[in-house]
């Protein structure tokens, strides 16, 4: 969710209404903003809609709050005839396909250029998947030599100065040391051919995704006429990013210009700003709603939406603009309804239905487990199931054991799923060296382990594990608490000595029921407890209650 | 050291004299009987053993002194015994068959070393022999604290859990499960959300390293999901708009919502009416602080019957965060999830923390419900339960939820929930 930085002052004059800032605290749900910080005129608001870039900047905002305010209904934004044509042909993979447009007549003041700055940061962070899917750039006009076209070329021949620079820097320099290089580079990694816009002096002007050049991307107070192009893979995005940039400067006096991109056998002219329709059902709004609304209010809250309609029939026809590409059904018409009547306005309504709750049956079962426990008198822990292999495998005394790896950690300690629970124990009572002892401790949770036969590889086992330390923890004391938790719950099982890496040669033994293992008791190696920094000998068990729950459930059914 | 110790008869013998001997302190002249019964204790003892041992005559009602007896041995023998000492044979049977002493055997020693060292511990050989008696019971300290006992409770954040799972289950909810390790299928596409695109991005998630890849659901309900992702197929909308990739939606993540459930729940058939809900694990990359976790607890469900409107999921909404956080005042916000339309986010205002932000919620988009064949509206929610949690449980560090400090889990008290 973007967070966009605005000017108060510049909010109101754009929104042409002095706001009391106790209604924008209310007004801004109309963005479907949230007031996140406020210092004197500065104000951070985090949007909640990912798939609305219009609102991330002032103008935007405004431009949502005029209609609120004015029902002024579809917004009105024109581009003047091109003047020129753009060539596309680039045979690079990366971003192959572009979007135009001009601004005319530009007077950039401070908060203008902050937001210029900053709607193509969010658009490009956001919307654009931090550049995966599209990048743009923002040039000085009278600073570039037409024709521009966007074409791309072998790194070994790309050399500019970029942004911000005061020297020209190969394509190779600019990915191993520019910041903005080492950040993005890795977008252009496969490719051949980079991708590149050239002015008619053949100066690149920038290559995209990664950053622009000095002095065309240099746009400032200096600047009176603009060229904005938009790169990527999805035209419906690019469409809708040009106009988000354009209504921007139109928004702030400029005129717009559209611009023709030539692509071989084809010709498309941006931006474009004709309105979209949908037919939308006056029952289907007030069902869904659960208001009743008459057309004329839904006529008139539509265009408190930037939205035009009128009535057919038992319909209405909704005129919305095209940079609105989140629309796709009547539903996402009719939260703007909604939103425009106030979700706060609206009087809450319970649904009565019959219907009989339950809690899962192994939730019950793991809970009556637990209140044994509390009765032995162990002291219940959670731990996370996200672990590292280097604690469940490797300090417990274990090689080869198979667990389900995060490829994207970024932490190592939180990179492997527990495959067991124990190692997780030891790792709380290494923490609590200094508690008073005896320290009895338990644990019921979810084990997650690598299973090739489950849709996802992986299935969720839910496991009891204890653990009792002080000066004389022994065997018998945790062999007797696991007799006393299976006696409890009426579970038949055998002891069956065992040699674990994990444990005491002949302290060991393999938990048996039905003749077969689900889980393990015995005395902890001194090796283990000195693995984990333990300084007094360790007695603990661990079982499959999944599996215990099974057979305990196969006895109980009638 | 005598095996023996003096009856309570024995003893007050001991003290006042064999019945006998005391009627033969009276009998300076010859008395009556019946002034002779009212005189001396035991009365009919006395005669009958001053009898047996010649002591007295008896004529007529006049009782008069045979001989006096220089000593009374059994006097003596029970003297020797309270002293520690022991007597013959004979004499023993005597004061045996007279009730006068009984075997101490093992407790005499025990209840002796017991009383040497003063009686602190009362015990069971101190009580059975009596010889508390001889000894004044220590006093405490009384007004002192306890000794520190530790009981074995549950965690916390799991009397938490339990009190809000309780909760759902009493308001009709039935839970439903899910596995940790989901295909992006289920975590994504079948809720709508579009591959390689900003609906996906709402939040950070992992991917596995191992496995990687998992198998899709029935190839109807996928082809359905594709058709809604490409085209919006049979459900009116313009579809995302893009070629949907089956290999993508197979891949695997750990869960990052709980929503990943519902469209299991719902492409398997749900009760309709119905009322759903969830309680699990979730997991998000994150740099770690004391407001962010990388695993953490979500609340999530739906509701599902015919004619369910917004008004519904408001009025669901406000339910929740009275009962759930106890808060009487509650905002609404619009809010953005690409798998619901209109959408909702519920704040409720605490006593001391101001607007705090409890849930997403919205009516799940046609797109996800009629490719998974529902045709009724499905209102939805996720609460992120650990900040109801915390606030709950008093802590201002979302680690604490998974706490390594035993001290602080021994003296914590139980949750007044």
């Amino acid at each position: 969710m973007p967070t966009i930085e605005i000017s108060y002052a510049d909010l109101c004059r754009l929104a042409g209404r002095k706001i009391p800032v106790k209604e924008l605290e209310t007004d801004i749900l109309y963005v479907k903003g949230e007031i996140e910080s406020r210092e004197g005129d500065r104000i951070k608001i985090d949007i909640k809609d990912t798939n609305r870039p219009d609102l991330w900047s002032t103008e935007g905002m405004a431009r949502e709050l005029r209609a609120k305010y004015g029902a002024t209904g579809l917004p009105k934004y024109s581009a003047e005839k091109p003047k020129f044509s753009v060539p596309v042909d680039t045979r690079s993979p990366v971003q192959p396909l572009a979007a135009c447009a001009v601004a005319r007549n530009l007077r950039i003041d401070e908060n203008f250029l902050s937001q210029i700055v900053q709607l193509q940061e969010k658009l490009g962070q956001t919307f654009g998947r931090n550049r995966r899917e599209l990048s743009m750039g923002i040039y000085d006009l009278d600073r570039i030599m037409l024709p521009i076209k966007y074409t791309s070329m072998k790194p070994g021949d790309i050399t500019f100065t970029p942004l911000g620079s005061a020297m020209e820097m190969t394509a190779r320099e600019i990915l191993s040391e520019h910041p903005k290089g080492r950040e993005f580079g890795r977008l252009l990694a496969d490719a051949k051919e980079y991708p590149v816009w050239v002015d008619g002096s053949g100066a690149v002007l920038s290559m995209p995704p990664v950053i622009n050049s000095e002095p065309a991307g240099n746009v400032g107070g200096h600047t009176r006429n603009a060229f904005m192009e938009c790169t990527g893979y999805n035209v419906k995005f690019l469409d809708t990013v040009i106009n988000v940039l354009a209504m921007q400067m139109a928004d702030r006096g400029a005129s717009i210009e559209a611009v023709e991109t030539a692509y071989a056998g084809k010709k498309i002219l941006t931006p474009g700003f004709s309105p979209k329709k949908m037919q939308i059902n006056i029952s289907y709004i007030n069902k869904l709603s659960g208001l009743n609304l008459t057309p004329a209010r839904i006529i008139e809250l539509l265009r408190r939406s930037n939205c035009n309609a009128i009535q057919e029939a038992d319909s209405i026809v909704a005129e919305y603009p095209s940079y609105r590409q989140d629309i796709m059904h009547p539903v996402d018409i009719i939260e703007d309804i909604i939103i425009a009547y106030g979700y706060n306005r609206i009087e809450p309504a319970y649904p009565r239905l019959a219907t009989s709750g339950s809690m899962l049956a192994t939730e019950k079962f793991s809970a009556a487990i637990a209140e044994v426990l509390g009765g032995l008198g162990f002291q219940e822990v959670m731990n996370y199931t996200l672990t590292s292999n280097q604690e469940q495998f490797d300090r417990m005394g274990i090689s080869g054991g198979k667990a389900v790896e995060i490829e994207n950690y970024m932490s190592e300690n939180w990179s492997a799923f527990r495959a067991w629970l124990l190692p997780g124990l030891l790792s709380f009572l290494s923490t609590n060296q200094h508690s008073e002892f005896p320290q009895k401790i338990c644990e019921l949770g979810n084990a997650i382990l690598p299973d090739e036969s489950a849709p996802s590889k992986a299935r969720d086992v839910m496991k009891l594990a204890c653990a009792i330390t002080g000066n004389a923890a022994g065997y018998e004391d945790i062999s007797g608490a696991l007799d006393a938790a299976m006696r409890s719950i009426g579970i038949k099982y055998k002891l069956s000595r065992t040699t674990h890496n994990s444990f005491i040669e002949g302290r060991a033994a393999a938990v048996l029921m039905e003749n077969k293992g689900i889980g393990h008791v015995g005395e902890i190696h001194p090796n283990v407890l000195n693995n984990f920094g333990i300084e007094r000998p360790v007695a603990c068990f661990e079982v499959d209650i999944s599996r215990v729950y099974e057979s305990w459930q196969q006895r109980h059914k009638r | 050291m005598s095996r023996h110790i003096l009856t309570e008869e024995g003893m007050k013998y001991l003290r006042s004299g064999l019945p006998e001997e005391r009627l033969a302190l009276i009998l300076d002249k010859p008395l009556p009987l019946e002034e002779c019964r009212k005189r001396v204790e035991d009365f009919a003892i006395a005669l009958s053993w001053a009898k047996k041992k010649g002591l007295v005559n008896v004529s007529g009602n006049i009782i008069s002194l045979a001989g006096r007896p220089k000593t009374f041995p059994e006097r003596e023998a029970l003297g020797k015994i309270s002293g520690g000492g022991d007597v013959g044979g004979e004499m023993l049977n005597v004061l045996l068959s007279r009730n006068l002493i009984r075997r101490a055997e093992d407790d005499y020693k025990k209840a002796e070393r017991q009383l040497a060292d003063g009686i602190t511990t009362l015990t069971p050989e101190l009580i059975k022999t009596r010889l508390w008696q001889k000894a004044r019971l220590k006093p405490y300290n009384v007004e002192a604290v306890g000794r520190k006992e530790y009981p074995g409770k549950r965690h916390p954040y799991n009397q938490f859990l339990r009190f809000v799972r309780q909760k759902l289950v009493e308001m009709g909810f039935r839970e439903m499960e899910g596995p940790t390790i989901e295909l992006e299928f289920w975590n994504f596409d079948a809720l709508y959300q579009a591959q390689n695109h900003p609906s996906r991005d709402w939040t950070q998630t992992y991917s596995l390293k191992y496995p990687k890849y998992g198998a899709l659901p029935g190839k109807e309900m996928v082809a359905r999901v594709q058709a809604a992702h490409e085209n919006g197929w049979k459900t009116g909308s313009t579809g995302w708009g893009y070629k949907w990739d089956p290999k993508k939606a197979s891949q695997l993540m750990p869960r990052a919502h709980d929503t990943a459930i519902s469209p299991r729940y719902l492409s398997q058939g749900v009760e309709i009416p119905g009322k759903y809900f969830s309680l699990v694990r979730c997991y998000r990359p994150d740099v770690i602080d004391a407001t962010h976790a990388v695993e953490f607890y979500q609340m999530g469900g739906f509701v599902i019957a015919e004619g369910l409107s917004f008004r519904d999921l408001l009025g669901l909404l406000k339910m929740f965060a009275k009962d759930l956080s106890g808060a009487e005042e509650v905002k609404f916000y619009s809010d953005y999830y690409p798998f619901v339309e209109p959408g909702a986010q519920v704040s409720v205002k605490h006593p001391e923390m101001g607007w705090i932000e409890l849930a997403g919620a919205g009516i799940f988009r046609p797109e996800l419900t009629e490719p998974l064949g529902i045709k009724e509206p499905v209102i939805a929610w996720g609460f992120g339960i650990d900040r109801l949690a915390m606030i709950k449980l008093g802590i201002n560090d979302i680690r604490q939820l998974f706490s390594q400090d035993l001290k602080w889990l021994r003296e914590r008290e139980i949750a007044g929930l």
